[in-house]
């Protein structure tokens, strides 16, 4: 029995294996990117337009590299990505990834903001139902709770600019120049995502309290409040980081219309600028990055788990 | 540190929302320092029993009757919220599974303080020396070292210690014990009931010993209370119910038990059937079904308990 | 419902509990009846919704022959919703059925063959988790021609997805059970007990997923069309209207906001019929897609 706080060879191995998985999934990224402009669809069609001649076509094509073979686009692709060269965006004329990271900061402040709101919500939502559970009070939260879960975020975001912006003119709409241009986008990517959370807490926080050391605890004359507090959630920690984390592609989703409503200068907007002005490069760009953005974020929610359980350091041995 | 007021519990009954009863009617009394063996197969309410007594049963199921744990007096088993007042003070529970009774994350020692700070029993520092006192007494070795572990890294037999050890930290008059050697290698399960034994007496602490296991409780326990299909079927001293055994099923099980010294070399016996489940009790006395002596009146008319000075059954037929 | 039984022997009477999830069942059941029963009514009496009329533009509700008011070009926005609630159901129902076939194929081939089928499947579970799928849809949907048709498939290509994690957790667990083996030792082949016992076993979480993931599909349908990337007229989708009511927020608050209430309640009821039946089966899975 190993007693030693030092970070095992397990340890080690099963970060490695997961940064392993962590590389296929961003591999799979770029090949998705490079399949949905390569061979789903024919980008000079779409960027030129349903009028150019086929000499017009050829000259496009051989400008922008698709004359190529198949495998050697990808494989130059890869390489170029290897070395730094996401292609260029032709509404900048920059590497598409310096336009997609100049923006990220924003989508990652939007997105934390609206987890950290949403988990703040509904974290006393779940210690509540869980404490008066199977009582009427806790039923009807719980169905109201779901009631959230219907709002698409566009409808929801609209609905925000119209009460706060358009009838009552207090917060912004429009842009990022204020903190105050937080608020509203928040909520919206915020609210949806509610129920999801408040969710994942009860059924933690039930697992938690189902333990026997809970019935321990009653035992020795510990209150329910210190139980769920001081013990309750600190179990639960671990498993919310992880569940959080895999919620993020979800999240990015729904910031991409969010960002587009409110004209959040993030990636999502970026996102689709590029789509619908055919600026491919930068789309897929995009696609990479956040893949690579999910994997930190995954790894990250590990690394929680790991410090936040002594088990985990010792079982393995 | 002697106390006088015997533990008692009367007309202990738990049902389900459903009302089914789960056990019905337990009496029991156990003078400080004794021990008592609450004795039974699994599904015939040990644990539910014991679980009442201390108004810790999981919700959809409720207790009546009344129990009284030292000088506060009698208090409703309908009324958990009163109960509890008394954990953690004069009275506790020691889980079957040892390191179950700890957070797994963390340390030992904040644990074993942390309930009698609370309960503003003791100051911090006067927990951490009784916490200290107790490793000492349970032969832990050095407290300052088993205080920095985790749960998971104690040992069986240290595992059980120390949940003692945490269960005894407020001095309480009354312990259940539930299951305590389930967990224990077969050479432990001797040392642990030793253990108890010697606390009970030094502390006079009462204690109820949640068991199947009738050698051990024959061997350990100043008295006994068997427990059949949510009915105590049997009580009294160890020696009475041993020795001048009033019911059917108490005999069938004491000539289940292997001993050693039984002449010659006769077939164990066993009993036909299987145990009713909670809910589905029969009729009139709930053993009947397998009762090697049962006759028309066993089936229509539930027995009384018959006391005779300690030492009572509930058999119509009893002796 | 509450079904009183008497015990056997004591006589008394037991109490049962309403059957779980009866209430978001029926409340999910009405909300969806009201609204079919709506989309019927504008298909048999209601003008086409397609039909424009510059004259009668931005009116707002409860004007004359126009209950729920018009948009900007005239278009009767009752016969828009009731025409796009039956589009978005459409999709929601064709998108979950498809993903649930193709999703059990691929689920019960990867838990019960292993190896590199299931290898490739969990690396595209995490890809899917990875990736936004309605990046991918936008991306997607500037290649292809757009439509209804195009749409389902388009969102089926991902959907299948989660139903085969689902297919391949439940197999994992069955192909241990003893009849399994059972039935290989009886000589059953392998395809004949995939399709005979690892499929029905497995059929209650996927209807039980499916029902939730109708949700999704529609919530993910109306916010490609309303980035104008999805549905475009003369198909009636809600997403479309609400963007059309974007512009014109100030002016006529109602164009968003009454195909959204529509949505919402569609969307609200699917989820309620989705729960009701997870409680009943007794399912705790989240019903994230």
């Amino acid at each position: 029995m190993s007693k030693s706080r030092i970070v095992n060879a397990n340890t080690i191995r099963y970060l490695a294996n997961r940064l392993g998985q962590g590389l296929v999934v961003v591999f799979g990224a770029i090949a998705i990117s490079f399949v949905l402009f390569n061979v789903l669809g024919r980008p000079a069609d779409i960027i030129g337009g349903p009028f150019m001649t086929p000499e017009d076509r050829a000259a496009l094509n051989a400008r922008l590299g698709y004359d190529r073979p198949l495998l050697d686009r990808f494989f130059h692709y890869i390489t170029g990505i290897f070395r730094g060269d996401f292609g260029v965006s032709y509404r900048s004329s920059r590497n598409a990834i310096a336009d997609v990271l100049a923006v990220l900061p924003n989508t990652i402040i939007l997105v934390l903001s609206a987890i950290l709101l949403a988990g703040l919500i509904a974290l006393p939502l779940a210690i509540f139902s869980v404490r008066h559970r199977e009582t009427l009070r806790d039923r009807f939260l719980r169905r109201s709770v779901g009631f959230l879960q219907g709002m698409p975020e566009f409808w929801l975001s609209l609905m925000l600019v119209l009460a706060f912006s358009v009838s009552i003119p207090l917060l912004p709409s429009f842009g990022f120049t204020q903190l105050s241009a937080l608020v509203l986008p928040t909520l919206a990517l915020a609210l949806p995502i509610i129920p999801t959370f408040f969710r994942l807490f009860r059924g933690q926080l039930l697992d938690v309290l189902g333990n026997d050391f809970v019935e321990a605890m009653k035992a020795r004359g510990l209150s329910g409040r210190v139980i769920v507090y001081h013990h309750g959630l600190r179990n639960m920690v671990g498993p919310a980081a992880t569940f959080a984390a895999l919620q993020l592609g979800y999240l990015l989703g729904g910031s991409l219309v969010v960002e587009t409503i409110f004209s959040w200068p993030g990636i999502g907007n970026l996102a689709v600028s590029s789509i619908t002005l055919r600026d491919f490069a930068v789309t897929q760009t995009i696609i990479i990055v956040i893949a690579v953005f999910y994997v930190v974020l995954n790894l990250v929610a590990d690394l929680v788990v790991l410090t936040s359980d002594p088990r985990i350091r010792v079982e393995s041995t | 540190m002697k106390n006088r007021i015997p533990f008692e519990v009367e007309g202990l009954t738990v049902t389900t929302t459903f009302g089914d009863e789960l056990v019905a009617d337990v009496k029991l009394r156990l003078e400080p320092g004794h021990i008592l063996g609450l004795l039974g197969e699994s599904g015939a309410g040990k644990t539910v029993s014991a679980k009442a007594l201390l108004g810790l049963l999981p919700p959809g199921l409720k207790a009546t009757g009344k129990v009284r744990f030292d000088e506060t007096g009698w208090l409703g088993l309908d009324e958990p919220e009163r109960i509890a007042t008394r954990l953690g003070r004069s009275a506790g529970m020691m889980l079957q599974n040892p390191v179950g009774s700890f957070d797994p994350l963390q340390r030992v020692g904040p644990q074993l303080i942390e309930a009698v700070v609370r309960a503003r029993v003791m100051t911090k520092g006067e927990a951490r020396e009784r916490a200290a006192g107790l490793c000492d007494y349970l032969g832990l070795g050095d407290p300052d070292r088993l205080f920095r572990l985790y749960p998971h890294e104690l040992s069986g037999g240290m595992a059980q210690r120390t949940a003692l050890a945490l269960t005894l930290m407020p001095s309480p008059r009354f312990l259940v014990v539930d299951e305590p050697t389930s967990a224990l290698d077969a050479n432990l399960r001797v040392d642990a009931l030793r253990l108890l034994r010697s606390i009970a007496g030094e502390t006079g602490t009462a204690m109820v010993l949640v068991s199947h296991d009738l050698g051990l409780v024959s061997r350990f326990c100043d008295s006994i209370a068997v427990l059949y299909a949510g009915h105590v079927v049997e009580s009294g001293s160890t020696a009475d119910v041993l020795d001048d055994t009033s019911h059917p099923y108490t005999k069938t099980l004491l000539a289940c038990s292997l001993k050693l010294d039984r002449p010659g070399r006769m077939p164990l016996p066993t009993l036909g059937g299987e145990p009713p489940q909670p809910g589905e009790w029969p009729s009139g006395c709930h053993f009947h079904p397998r009762c090697p002596d049962s006759q028309e009146l066993c089936r229509i008319e539930s027995p009384k308990f018959v006391t005779e000075a300690a030492h009572g059954a509930a058999c119509h037929f009893a002796r | 419902m509450t079904i009183t039984r008497l015990n056997a022997q004591t006589g008394k009477p037991k109490v049962r509990a309403t059957k779980p999830g009866a209430a978001s069942l029926r409340a999910g059941g009405v909300i969806l009846l009201v609204l079919l029963s709506l989309s019927l009514y504008g298909y048999l009496f209601l003008d086409d919704a397609n039909s424009q009329d510059i004259t009668s533009g931005n009116l707002p509700p409860f004007s004359d022959g126009h209950v729920l008011g018009t948009d900007v070009l005239g278009r009767d926005l009752l016969a828009w919703s009731a025409a796009g609630v039956a589009t978005s159901l459409t999709v929601g129902v064709a998108v979950a059925s498809i993903s649930a076939v193709i999703g059990v194929l691929v689920g019960s081939l990867a838990g019960y063959l292993r190896g590199w089928v299931d290898t490739v499947l969990m690396r595209l579970v995490d890809l899917q988790l990875a990736v936004p799928p309605l990046l991918i849809f936008m991306a997607a949907s500037v290649m292809i021609q757009r439509s209804v048709l195009t749409m389902v498939v388009l969102l089926s290509s991902v959907g299948w997805v989660p139903y085969a994690r689902l297919v391949r957790a439940t197999v994992l667990v069955e192909r241990e059970r003893g009849y399994i083996a059972a039935a290989r030792l009886a000589g059953t082949r392998r395809t004949g007990i995939i399709i005979g016992h690892l499929v029905p076993a497995t059929s209650t979480p996927i209807v039980v997923f499916a029902s939730l993931q109708i949700g999704f599909v529609m919530l993910a349908e109306g916010a490609l069309s309303f980035l104008g990337l999805g549905l475009e007229p003369p198909t009636a989708s809600l997403g479309y209207m609400i963007s059309q009511g974007r512009d014109q927020l100030a002016a006529a608050w109602w164009i968003a906001t009454i195909p959204g209430l529509f949505m919402v309640l569609l969307i609200v009821a699917v989820n309620l019929v989705g729960d009701g039946l997870r409680d009943r089966f007794r399912l705790d899975q989240g019903g994230a897609a």
